[in-house]
C-alpha cells in the first residue's frame, strides 16, 4: 500500500509538474501574442495608462508631443503626413502608425524608471522616436515650397538617411476624427503622403534610370554622337516631341542628356529594348513598393508587357505608363550619388526610453543604414554624375546650380492630365565630386521643371549640403 | 505493509484508546513553534496582496475593504491557539499551507468582488470552526470506518435531495444547489468528503476479499461480483452526476479519487485500467448523446468557433493569462474582471495575470507541498484505514486543482469545479476545511499512538525493550513531541 501511495504522489507531482509547464506556455511562450491581439480589451486600458512617447528630429527639437489629456500636439505642420495621425477610430498612419507599439507603450517599456512609475502608479512613458530629419532643411524644404502642391525629400546619400520630407498640403493630426469626412473628401488629398506614396509620371527625371541603363550596357557612352535637328520624330505613327528643342542639332550623348532630348533618348529607350529597361528599372527599385519606415506605394514602369514600340520609346523619357513617387526618384538619385549601389531610405533613426533628457535614456531599436543592392557599376555611376553635373552647368537645370559647389541634377517636366499643366521634377545631387545629399522637388501641375522645381532645390541644397558638412 | 484483517485492527484501535491511565491523560498547553512561525510566513502573500491593492486603490490599509483579511489573519491565528491549548500534536506544516492558500484566495476576492469578502471571511471562519471541532473534539476517525454505511447512506440522502429540490442561483442552468434559508449549499462538496470516507472503510474492509480472489477474467482478476458493485455504482454514480447534473467537474473529480482509492487499497493497475477505459467509455458516449457536453468539448478544442459567444469566457480567460507574462501587470493593475465569473471560476487566472507565472507557479508549488505532506502522512500512518482515508483526503485536493487549472489552461474542458481554498464559495471552502479538520485529527492520533507505543516499549516492559530496540538507557517519555 505505501509503494502504491508513492506512485499516487509521484503521479499528481508529474501532474502539476504538467499545469506547471502549461501555465509556463501560455503566460511566456503564446502570451506575448495573446496580450497584443486585437481581441484582448486590455490594450485599448493600456494605451490610457502610458503616456504616448514623443516624436523627434536629430537635432533633439520634439516634433509631436503628448499633452496631458492624451491627445497628441504636431509642433512641426510641415511634417503632417510624415508622422501621421492616430485615432481610436481610424487607426495610426506614418510614423504614429509605424512604431505605435513603443510610443504606446505595449513593448519597450522595460526601464527601470518605467519599472518605479508603475510602482508609483505614475503613467509610464511610451518609447520616444527619433527621426532622421534635420530642422534646417525641413525648413528649408517647407518654406521653398509654400503652399505649392507637391513634395520635397532630401536625403543623406551616404546613409539613405532622410533630411528632410515635405508633403503638401500637409496634414493637420489634430482632431482627426472630427475632421475625418473633410479630410476624405479634400481635393488636395492631405491624408496622402505624397513623397512616398504620391505616384507621378517621372518625366525627364527618368532618363537618369535610362542613360545608366545605357552607358552601364554599353550602348552608349557619354561621347556616342546622336543627333536631334528637329525636336521631333515618329515612332510607328506616334509624334514625340522634346519640350524644348535642343541648341545644335548634333551632339553628343551627354549633351542629349543635359539637353533632354526626348528624341534621343526614345533611340535609346528601343535600343534598350523592354528586357533590359526593366532589368535596370527594378534594380533601381522601380515595380515593388520600396522598404521604408512609412508605407509606400508601388511604383511601377508599366502595366503593359510586351510594351509595343512607342510605349517603349515613351518610357525611355520618362513618359509611358511610369508611376514614381518622390522617394523612388530621390532613391534613383541617391544610387548615382553612392557609385551604383541603392540605399535602403529610412526616417527613423532610432527609438529610445524616454529619459530625464533628450538622448538620455536607453536605445530599444536603432537602425542601421543598409542597401538594397547593386544598380550599375561605379564608373556607370561615376560617367552619370558627369552627365548630371553637364545638366546644371550647360541645361535646363542650372538654376540649381550654387556658387562654389558643383550640383549634378536633372529636371523633368511630365505630361500630368489632359489639359492641366505639367508636374514640374527635379533631383540634384551635391557636392558632385563626393556626393552627401539628394533632393527631389515634385510640384503638382507646376509646369516646366526647370523654371517650377530646380530653382526651388537651391535654398534646400545649400542648407542640405550646410547641415551635412557639420 | 503487514495484513491485518480490518476487524482486528480496529479492534486494537478501540481497546487502545479506551482510558489506561497515565497514558490517555490529555497533555493540555503544547506548544507549536513551528506552526507558528510557518503561519507567519504562509500569511505573507496575502498581506503584501493587502498592501499592494491598499496602494493601487489609493485607501488606507485600515480601509473597511480591509479588515476581512485582518479577520482571516486572526482566524488562523486563533484556530493555532485552539490546537496549543488542546495539546493537540497534529502535523505544524498543515495549518500555514492553508493559511497561505485561503489568504491567497482571500485577497484575490478582495480584489476582484470586494462586496463578497466578508462572505468570505464568514465561510473561513465557519470552515476553521468545523476543522477545529474535528480536530480536537472528543472522538476518534475510526468511527468514520465504523458507521461507514450510514454515512453513505446521508451522502445519498444528500444527492437525492439535490436531485428533487435542486436550485440554481447563478443562472447556470444547472441544479447542483440546495436552499437553507436564503444559503445555498452546494452538496457536491461535502459529497466528495463523505465519498472518500466510506470509500476508505469499504475498501479496507474488503480488501482481502478484493484481491484474493483466485476468478480471473483472462488476466483480470475477478473479485466476487457481490463486492464489484460499489465500483460499478460508482461509475454509474458519476455518469449520473455527468448527464442529470450536468456537473462535469465533480465527475472526473469523484472517479479520480475513487481510482485513487481503489488502487492504493487493492494495488493492481488493472482495475484503475479498466475503469478509466469504462469512464472513458461513458464520456464519449455522453459527448455524443448530449449536447451540452459536446458544447463544452467544442469549444475547449477550439474555442475560436465563437469567441463572443459560448467560448467568450475561455478566449477571456487566455487573453488574461497571456497578459500576466513572467511578473504579472501587478496585482490590482490587471484587468481579470473581463473574464467573467473570474472569482469562482478563474481565480488562478486572475493570479496569472495580475501577479504573473511566478505567482501562478508559486501557487502550484504550494500545491505540490501540501500533497507531499498530505501523503507522506499517509505512509506514516500505521494503520491501513488512516492510509487510505488520508491518501483519498489529499487526493480530493490535488484532482480539484488539477481539474480547475487544467480547465483554466486548456488541458481539459472547463468545469466547474473550484480551486481548493482559493476559490469563492462557502460549500466549497467548508468541505475543503473539513477535510483539513480530518487530516489535522488522523495526524494527531497518529502520533498519540505513537507515543503510547514509544511509552509501552519503554516504560512496561523495559527489560525486553532494551534488548529489542537497544535504546539508551536513560531516554523516558514519549519520543518525539513535533509532529512535524
Amino acid at each position: 500500500m505505501i509503494s502504491s501511495i508513492r506512485n499516487v504522489g509521484n503521479v499528481f507531482l508529474a501532474m502539476l509538474a504538467v499545469l506547471t509547464a502549461l501555465v509556463g506556455y501560455w503566460q511566456v511562450v503564446a502570451g506575448p501574442e495573446l496580450a497584443l491581439a486585437s481581441g484582448n480589451p486590455r490594450l485599448a486600458q493600456d494605451e490610457r495608462r502610458v503616456v504616448r512617447g514623443r516624436i523627434l528630429d536629430r537635432k533633439g527639437r520634439v516634433i509631436v508631443d503628448s499633452a496631458p489629456d492624451g491627445s497628441r500636439t504636431l509642433l512641426d505642420l510641415s511634417l503632417g503626413s510624415v508622422v501621421g495621425y492616430r485615432s481610436l477610430r481610424y487607426g495610426v498612419t506614418g510614423v504614429e502608425g509605424a512604431e505605435d507599439a513603443l510610443l504606446a507603450g505595449r513593448t519597450g517599456l522595460a526601464s527601470v524608471a518605467n519599472a518605479f512609475r508603475a510602482l508609483a502608479q505614475v503613467p509610464r512613458q511610451g518609447a520616444d522616436v527619433y527621426l532622421t530629419i534635420d530642422p534646417g532643411v525641413q525648413t528649408a524644404a517647407a518654406t521653398v515650397l509654400g503652399n505649392s502642391r507637391g513634395a520635397i525629400v532630401v536625403m543623406d546619400v551616404r546613409t539613405g538617411a532622410v533630411l528632410a520630407m515635405v508633403s503638401q498640403p500637409s496634414l493637420d493630426t489634430r482632431n482627426v476624427d472630427e475632421r475625418w469626412a473633410s479630410l476624405l473628401a479634400d481635393e488636395g488629398r492631405p491624408l496622402i503622403n505624397r513623397s512616398s506614396q504620391g505616384l507621378y509620371v517621372p518625366g525627364s527625371t527618368f532618363k537618369v534610370v535610362t542613360a545608366a541603363a545605357a552607358l552601364d550596357t554599353g550602348i552608349m557612352t557619354p561621347s556616342t554622337p546622336v543627333t536631334d535637328a528637329t525636336g521631333e520624330t515618329t515612332i510607328d505613327g506616334f509624334r514625340i516631341t522634346d519640350a524644348e528643342k535642343p541648341p545644335r542639332p548634333s551632339f553628343d550623348f551627354a549633351h542629349g542628356f543635359a539637353w533632354s532630348s526626348n528624341v534621343v533618348f526614345a533611340e535609346v529607350g528601343l535600343k534598350l529594348g523592354e528586357a533590359r529597361l526593366r532589368d535596370y528599372s527594378r534594380r533601381f527599385g522601380v515595380g515593388t513598393a520600396l522598404p521604408f519606415d512609412l508605407d509606400t506605394s508601388a511604383t511601377s514602369l508599366s502595366r503593359t508587357s510586351p510594351m509595343p514600340a512607342p510605349l517603349l520609346a515613351s518610357t525611355g523619357f520618362g513618359q509611358g505608363e511610369l508611376l514614381l513617387s518622390p522617394l523612388q526618384v530621390a532613391v534613383i538619385g541617391a544610387t548615382i550619388a553612392r557609385g551604383g549601389d541603392v540605399p535602403r531610405p529610412y526616417i527613423i533613426s532610432e527609438v529610445r526610453e524616454r529619459g530625464t533628457e533628450v538622448g538620455m535614456g536607453a536605445t530599444v531599436r536603432r537602425t542601421t543604414p543598409s542597401s538594397l543592392g547593386n544598380a550599375v557599376s561605379a564608373s556607370t555611376a561615376g560617367s552619370m554624375r558627369a552627365l548630371l553635373g553637364l545638366a546644371v552647368e550647360e541645361g535646363f537645370s542650372q538654376a540649381a546650380s550654387i556658387p562654389g559647389v558643383r550640383v549634378g541634377g536633372k529636371t523633368g517636366t511630365a505630361q500630368s492630365v489632359p489639359g492641366q499643366p505639367d508636374h514640374a521634377w527635379f533631383v540634384g545631387i551635391a557636392p558632385l565630386d563626393a556626393p552627401r545629399v539628394v533632393v527631389v522637388v515634385l510640384r503638382e501641375f507646376g509646369g516646366w521643371g526647370a523654371e517650377a522645381a530646380a530653382p526651388l532645390a537651391r535654398p534646400v541644397l545649400e542648407r542640405a549640403l550646410a547641415s551635412t558638412a557639420e | 505493509m503487514m495484513v491485518v484483517g480490518s476487524r482486528s485492527l480496529l479492534g486494537d484501535v478501540v481497546s487502545r484508546n479506551r482510558p489506561q491511565g497515565a497514558t490517555r491523560r490529555r497533555r493540555w498547553l503544547r506548544p507549536r513553534w513551528v506552526e507558528f512561525g510557518l503561519l507567519m510566513l504562509g500569511f505573507a502573500p496575502g498581506l503584501v496582496g493587502v498592501a499592494v491593492l491598499s496602494s493601487v486603490w489609493e485607501r488606507s490599509l485600515l480601509d473597511q475593504r480591509f479588515w476581512p483579511a485582518y479577520g482571516f489573519v486572526i482566524a488562523f491565528v486563533a484556530c493555532h491557539l485552539v490546537l496549543v491549548v488542546a495539546g493537540t500534536r497534529s502535523s505544524q506544516l498543515l495549518l500555514p499551507l492553508v493559511a497561505c492558500l485561503a489568504g491567497i484566495g482571500m485577497v484575490l476576492v478582495t480584489r476582484l468582488v470586494p462586496a463578497l469578502a466578508p462572505r468570505q471571511l464568514l465561510w473561513i471562519v465557519l470552515g476553521l470552526s468545523v476543522a477545529m471541532t474535528v480536530t480536537v473534539g472528543p472522538w476518534e476517525t475510526y468511527l468514520l470506518a465504523r458507521f461507514k454505511y450510514s454515512i453513505a447512506a446521508g451522502g445519498i440522502v444528500l444527492v437525492a435531495l439535490t436531485l428533487v429540490a435542486g436550485t440554481d442561483p447563478n443562472g447556470s442552468g444547472d441544479r447542483l444547489w440546495l436552499g437553507i434559508g436564503g444559503y445555498v449549499f452546494q452538496p457536491s462538496e461535502l459529497l466528495k468528503v463523505l465519498l472518500v470516507v466510506f470509500l476508505a472503510g469499504y475498501l479496507v474492509d474488503k480488501r482481502n476479499e478484493l484481491t484474493q480472489s483466485r476468478a480471473r477474467l483472462w488476466v483480470l482478476p475477478l473479485p466476487p461480483l457481490a463486492h464489484l458493485l460499489p465500483v460499478a455504482a460508482m461509475w454509474g454514480f458519476c455518469l449520473l452526476l455527468l448527464i442529470v447534473q450536468r456537473d462535469l467537474g465533480s465527475a472526473l473529480l469523484f472517479y479520480g479519487v475513487f481510482l485513487t482509492l481503489l488502487y492504493v487499497a487493492l494495488g493492481g493497475v488493472w482495475y484503475v485500467i479498466v475503469s478509466i477505459g469504462l469512464f472513458l467509455g461513458g464520456a464519449t458516449l455522453c459527448y455524443f448523446v448530449f449536447a451540452h457536453v459536446r458544447l463544452r468539448v467544442e469549444i475547449w478544442l477550439d474555442p475560436w468557433i465563437d469567441p463572443l459567444g459560448r467560448s467568450f469566457q475561455i478566449i477571456q480567460a487566455m487573453y488574461s493569462l497571456g497578459s500576466g507574462g513572467l511578473f504579472g501587470r501587478g496585482f490590482g493593475n490587471g484587468y481579470p474582471l473581463y473574464v467573467p465569473a473570474t472569482h469562482t471560476d478563474y481565480p488562478f487566472v486572475a493570479l496569472a495575470e495580475e501577479a504573473g507565472l511566478l505567482a501562478a507557479v508559486g501557487l502550484l508549488l504550494i500545491y505540490a507541498v501540501l500533497a507531499t505532506h498530505g501523503l507522506s502522512m499517509a505512509i506514516a500512518a500505521r494503520q491501513p484505514y488512516r492510509q487510505l482515508l488520508t491518501t483519498g483526503l489529499v487526493a480530493i485536493i490535488v484532482l480539484q486543482v488539477i481539474v480547475i487549472v487544467g480547465g483554466n489552461l486548456r488541458l481539459i474542458p472547463l468545469t466547474g469545479v473550484t480551486l481548493p481554498f482559493v476559490s469563492y464559495g462557502g460549500s466549497s471552502l467548508l468541505g475543503s476545511f473539513l477535510l483539513v479538520g480530518l487530516l489535522l485529527r488522523m495526524s494527531h492520533e497518529e502520533q498519540m499512538d505513537q507515543s503510547r507505543r514509544d511509552n509501552r516499549r519503554l516504560l512496561p516492559e523495559p527489560v525486553v525493550s532494551r534488548q529489542a530496540s537497544n535504546l539508551p538507557q536513560g531516554r523516558v517519555g514519549p519520543g518525539r513531541t513535533s509532529g512535524l
